[in-house]
């Protein structure tokens, strides 16, 4: 007996310092003052908007903000690519992507002015796919009806799909796509779409029926014209 | 009676004693013998020969794990395990997007040359971009992936594609 709750008190102290040991949100708000962040409250309210609606992980923004801490740059340029994900948060844009590429450009050493301007780029991609389809109705929400399957979309779902075709989009520019053949501009979203397992291949039919080849190579041609291609 | 008169007579009448009642004595050994328990008690733990066994198992478990790492190759056709072909490397660290592209240390090089990783076992399903990073300095993509993409500076990302074993995740 006495064993048994030694061992039960041991679980419960390592149950509780793991607790514990999550970062919260105070954490990353202390860690952008420390940061020495210009507008610390617009912050706090993006990313506050951003954890409520699990966009991004109190885990994942402490650990982008130790980084751009670590980086020998102007203290702008850090904070940009703070701000930048703030306002798509704030926008109620998917964030996996700018978040990556950050933390991407951090690793590789990439100048963060350099940095900064791609999540710009890349925001405003993501921007214009999420209009799109939710100007076909695809938003959170959404009951799809295809043959016996009936689909309600989660915001993980949308999220994912504005996500793989931003990113697909963007790839397919950047890799010397030819922007006046919109089908293999679409066939390269289609492809990204249904490679995702996260995404639903209902979704990812309803998206190849509702959204057109000429649509998707309209943000395509925008992309070219913002990184100049 | 003198003292050693007395001695004398007691010597006699124990030596006629004893020689009287002989045969009742001369199996009293055996049937001490007999009377003892059979079982024996249990012998202390002889911990220096549990200690050499110890040793003896973590030395073949040792050498094993060194033969199989140098010896029999990098676990390549594991579908778990991303590998990289490069024996001239003094290092190569895997960095991605689960790692939230932390360079993460390879194994290796086999004697063939070849630095594994093997995948997170909860890496969640999904798409994720890779690259390897040689000597700290060099990216290098995997050529092995099925779709690459091009990223900062015109490098190229790999791509992984982590599916669930129960099939295609419901939103």
């Amino acid at each position: 007996m006495k064993r048994f709750i030694t061992i039960a008190a041991l679980v419960f102290g390592l149950v509780v310092g793991v607790v514990i040991a999550q970062p919260t949100p105070e954490d990353v708000y202390k860690c952008f003052a420390e940061l020495g962040v210009s507008d610390l409250q617009a912050l706090q309210t993006a990313f506050a908007k951003g954890f409520a609606d699990k966009r991004i992980t109190p885990e994942v923004a402490l650990r982008l903000c130790q980084r751009l801490k670590q980086t020998a740059a102007p203290i702008s340029l850090r904070e940009g690519v703070l701000q930048i994900i703030g306002r798509a948060l704030v926008e109620e844009l998917p964030v996996t992507m700018l978040v990556d590429k950050a933390f991407e450009g951090l690793t590789k050493g990439v100048p963060l002015d350099v940095i900064n301007d791609d999540l710009l780029e890349r925001k405003m991609t993501l921007g214009e796919v999420k209009t799109l389809l939710a100007s076909k109705g695809i938003t959170i929400g959404l009951t799809i009806r295809f043959g016996t399957i009936t689909l309600q979309l989660s915001q993980d779902a949308v999220d994912t799909a504005i996500t793989e075709a931003a990113g697909a989009l963007e790839d397919y520019v950047r890799g010397g796509g030819k922007l006046d053949d919109a089908n293999a501009i679409k066939s390269a979203v289609q492809l990204r779409l249904s490679r995702n397992p996260l995404i639903p291949q209902t979704l990812t039919s309803y998206i190849d029926q509702v959204v057109s080849a000429p649509e998707w190579a309209q943000i395509a041609q925008n992309i070219a014209k913002r990184l100049k291609k | 009676m003198h003292e050693h008169e007395l001695e004398s007579l007691l010597k006699e009448t124990l030596t006629h004693y004893v020689d009287a009642h002989r045969d009742r004595v001369a199996d009293l050994e055996y049937e001490v013998i007999e009377e003892l328990p059979t079982s024996r008690p249990n012998p202390r733990p002889r911990w220096s020969l549990i200690a050499a066994g110890v040793v003896a198992v973590a030395a073949v478990f040792v050498v094993g794990l060194w033969v199989g790492l140098n010896f029999l190759g990098a676990p390549c056709h594991d579908p778990d395990v991303l590998c990289l072909v490069y024996p001239q490397a003094k290092s190569v660290s895997l960095a991605s997007q689960f790692t939230l592209w932390e360079p993460v240390p390879m194994n290796g090089p086999d004697r063939s040359g070849v630095w594994w990783i093997r995948l997170p076992k909860d890496i969640k399903p999904g798409r994720y971009e890779y690259g390897f990073i040689v000597d700290g300095t060099r990216w290098v993509y995997d050529p092995r992936a099925t779709e690459f993409v091009h990223t900062f500076d015109d490098k190229i990302n790999s791509v992984l594609y982590v599916v669930p074993k129960e099939g295609r995740e419901q939103p």
